[in-house]
């Protein structure tokens, strides 16, 4: 059976699409009438995607979502774009960074490198992940935006009100992006179709993706560990599952399977079928907590948690899963994003013994992959503040497509890795190698302002790309979406954070046999009641508005 | 419970008991309790030491040394100590440039904080001063009520404060709590002094000036380090009000260190890449507390003085 990772929009997408428009307001950059937010459709015609091909992967990508592969960095290093985007105005912008904060523009090379090939003067805001969602209503309140600002990352965004919020204070590019109109910024256009759905409010484009790979999530494994004790990795049923997890474990020289609840609850869930968090039939969505499948993950759950593979410290969310991995106390790290590869090999430099491998999730007794659960495809969204002077937009959007150069060509390079000599040095084999200084000067949050779409590349370990490549095309394939991806609900993004960890944390306790089974039921309902059922009529009612002119 | 009924308050003397001993906290320690007394005195005092001990050997560490601990803290930093992550953290300039702008900001905002507290407290505490009575409520409501994040943001926004490093002061440059201990403080001085100055015919800042803060050193020292300490450790009003990375305090930069990795957060779809950064982070907390700490032992005479007053007047 075949699975379409993006099929609701994507008709109305890609070149030539002009049939499908139904924005109420395109012919300014402003708000389209008062409507609040309120317009009967929410459909906007998506970028044209045209692929870049200047720099040539040696593994291809696939339309569904299996991302291109590069065993070492291009030998050539085209230019994307031909002449600097901006003219020495100024140019402000705010985002999130993960990294100790790096020298400002004063003492920092790489910066005042970027500024002369932007042609700007880029002025960052950088904040920290653990405080973005802090400093972003203030920023909004405050009424004192940049002139690009990242959303919160997040599906869906943790911000309330989204769309009146982007109608009152950010751009429409519609304009400027929908259909072919984005040919005039060529690296914004090599972004999949799939990862614009996201920007869709009001019926328009409200922003540029900071795309992310269709994969989501790989489920890491130590193969070291798994050789080590002997078992397969890949169990092909429930009970192959269950026994592999048994053979990881001894607590008596601190060794277990998974160091996180999470994480079997996510391969059991696969396991057992269940949905990509909504099933859509008809236009009706069900929850997976509101399925059997859920059930049989819960029942699934206690027996895991009684047969003591699990970290004792498995509920507590501030666990340090990555550092448990790395020192194989741990040997399954089932639910951490993609680019977690990279930073295992790196983190395990120095551990000869230390061999990363990635598990495929079997249904329970079938003998066939179980469904894969694509991500949402996207980070979070870049905005575009209103601007008096549409040449502003313009600029800003040229150099976000700068930001965007594909990977291989030489803005990317600069991006990325700076000057050599400098920031960083080439291996034998042409891979650049950041510097100290490439380091610590290279982290500047620009990567969630624009980014382009993802490829597997392990600096100096070509065979990675092999494992990677392979293990995605086996299961993107299998791949199911979430079908309210590109939906906005009122509920989902304000209230369901607090009510669903309610119910998680109720559900934990059912595994630790802290409660009775047989109170699942009361707390599904109480979860309904509190944001289930809400959030069902909101994405209805998205979906319908998306959904009604997509065929015509 | 006899004794008990019997005993007075004060009644400190020494009274056997029937039996002629004298009770057993009487007498003095034999070798067990001495004992007992330093097992339990060394247990509170390693409950202590043993934080500290365990970040600063973890800072010396090598990634491979805590791998082999598990993932977490190290009590020994294995293979030689390794300062690589002080020479990583000192050696791009953000870190040495924001201890600066950090004890720039603690020196400022400390003197002012404490010249702003001690007038309006000294306002205050005297009887009979224009208005004191109703700016008193006004203190006390500050220490009920604080103001919601978006109005301070929008009082400092429109002040012009935003990415000035005096929206890291002013906005916290008086501490009511504060103002409340010290104006018990200027209370409890003995009316006589303030008696004697006025028949001298001196005006309200000489007495100020030559006799209230002289007398008060105890209690300036302790609201001092409060102040002190409050800056040094302040990120969040950083966070909302400076723009500029190179302007930020000591306190936010060690955030982005130590907070980001903890709070990524265990489902996080989109699991980026983070640096490997324990041995790091261990050794930015160590930069940190260290000026702080060298602080402490000048302020320690007067900290039980200081902060005793207040507690049984106010």
């Amino acid at each position: 059976m075949s699975h379409s990772a993006f099929s609701r929009r994507s008709l109305i997408g890609g070149a030539g699409g002009a049939a499908a428009l139904a924005m109420a307001g395109c012919s300014s950059g402003g708000s389209g009438g008062g409507g609040g937010g309120e317009s009967e459709e929410n459909t906007a015609v998506l970028p044209s995607y045209i692929p870049y091909t200047g720099v040539q992967p040696d593994l291809p990508g696939t339309e569904e979502g299996v991302d291109p592969a590069f065993y070492n960095f291009p030998a050539e290093n085209p230019a994307s774009v031909s002449e600097a985007p901006g003219n020495g105005e100024t140019l402000t912008g705010m985002a999130n960074i993960y990294y100790a904060v790096p020298p400002g523009p004063g003492s920092n090379t790489y910066w005042a490198g970027l500024n002369e090939r932007l042609g700007v003067d880029l002025q960052l805001q950088m904040v920290s992940n653990a405080d973005y969602l802090q400093k972003f209503p203030t920023v909004i309140a405050g009424n004192d935006l940049p002139d690009m600002l990242q959303v919160p990352n997040g599906f869906p965004p943790p911000v309330p009100n989204m769309p009146q919020l982007l109608e009152k204070r950010f751009t429409d590019l519609s304009e400027h992006l929908s259909g072919d109109a984005v040919k005039d910024y060529p690296n914004l256009a090599n972004i999949p179709t799939r990862h614009w759905l996201n920007t869709v409010y009001n019926s328009g484009i409200y922003g540029i993706p900071i795309p992310r790979g269709a994969i989501g999530n790989y489920h890491f494994i130590r193969k070291d560990l798994f050789d080590a004790a002997g078992v397969s990795t890949e169990p092909k049923s429930y009970e192959e599952f269950v026994d592999a997890t048994m053979a990881l474990t001894d607590p008596k020289s601190r060794k277990w399977a998974f160091s996180l609840i999470n994480q079997p609850r996510q391969m059991l869930g696969r396991m057992n079928g269940e949905p990509n968090f909504w099933d859509e039939e008809g236009g009706k969505l069900t929850h997976t907590y509101e399925t059997e499948q859920f059930k049989q993950t819960v029942t699934d759950l206690i027996a895991m948690w009684k047969s003591g593979v699990m970290h004792p410290d498995s509920f507590n969310p501030a666990q340090p899963f990555k550092q448990l991995f790395n020192a194989g106390t741990v040997a399954i790290n089932a639910a951490d994003g993609y680019p977690g590869w990279i930073q295992y090999q790196l983190d395990n430099a120095n551990n000869p013994g230390f061999e990363l491998g990635l598990m495929p999730v079997y249904t329970r007794d079938s003998g066939e992959l179980a469904d894969w659960n694509l991500g949402s495809g996207f980070f979070s969204i870049t905005l575009l503040k209103q601007q008096e002077d549409p040449e502003k937009i313009k600029l800003a959007l040229r150099v976000l497509n700068w930001l965007a150069a594909p990977f291989g060509t030489e803005e990317y390079k600069y991006r990325l890795y700076g000057d050599e000599g400098v920031d960083h040095t080439m291996d034998p084999d042409g891979n650049p190698v950041l510097t100290e200084t490439g380091t610590a000067n290279t982290v500047l949050p620009i990567r969630y302002l624009a980014d382009s779409p993802y490829n597997i590349y392990v600096p100096g370990r070509p065979d990675d790309a092999d494992v990677q490549h392979d293990y995605q095309s086996l299961e993107v394939p299998t791949g199911i979406p979430n079908p309210v991806v590109g939906l906005y609900s009122q509920t989902a993004s304000s209230d369901n954070a607090t009510a669903d960890k309610t119910f998680l944390d109720s559900v934990w306790d059912i595994v630790q046999e802290r409660r009775q089974f047989t109170e699942l039921e009361t707390l599904i309902t109480t979860w309904k009641n509190a944001v289930g059922d809400k959030m069902r009529t909101e994405y209805q009612d998205a979906l319908q508005k998306a959904g009604s002119t997509a065929t015509s | 419970m006899t004794t008990l009924e019997n005993a007075t308050i004060g009644d400190d003397t020494v009274r056997p008991t029937r039996d002629g001993k004298r009770p057993p906290w009487m007498e003095k320690p034999g070798p067990i309790t001495q004992t007992l007394k330093f097992i339990v005195l060394a247990v509170a005092v390693a409950l202590v030491i043993v934080p500290f001990w365990s970040v600063i050997a973890t800072s010396l560490a090598d990634q491979q040394t805590i791998n082999d601990a598990g993932g977490g803290m190290v009590m020994w930093p294995g293979s030689g100590l390794n300062f690589d992550s002080y020479v990583a953290v000192l050696s791009g300039g953000v870190v040495t440039r924001a201890v600066l702008i950090s004890i720039g900001v603690t020196l400022v905002g400390t003197v002012l904080s404490l010249a702003a507290t001690a007038g309006l407290a000294y306002w205050l505490s005297r009887p009979g001063a224009l208005w004191s009575k109703p700016v008193l409520m006004l203190v006390l409501g500050a220490v009920l009520f604080s103001p919601g994040l978006i109005p301070s943001y929008l009082v400092v926004k429109e002040f012009n404060l935003l990415d000035s490093l005096w929206s890291l002061i002013l906005p916290v440059l008086i501490n009511a709590f504060n103002v409340i201990v010290m104006r018990a403080f200027f209370q409890e001085l003995p009316k006589e002094l303030f008696e004697s100055a006025a028949i001298d015919g001196v005006g309200a800042a000489t007495v100020l000036f030559r006799i209230v803060l002289p007398l008060s050193k105890a209690v300036l020292a302790v609201i001092g380090l409060f102040y002190a300490v409050a800056y040094w450790n302040a990120f969040f009003n950083a966070l909302l009000y400076i723009q500029s990375s190179e302007k930020w305090p000591m306190a936010l930069v060690l955030r982005t260190y130590v907070v980001n990795q903890t709070t990524i957060g265990a489902d996080q779809a989109a699991g980026e890449i983070l640096p490997p950064q324990l041995p790091l982070q261990m050794a930015i907390l160590v930069i940190a507390i260290v000026p702080i700490l060298l602080v402490y032992p000048f302020l320690q005479r007067h900290f039980a003085k200081g902060v005793m007053i207040g507690a049984v007047k106010g």
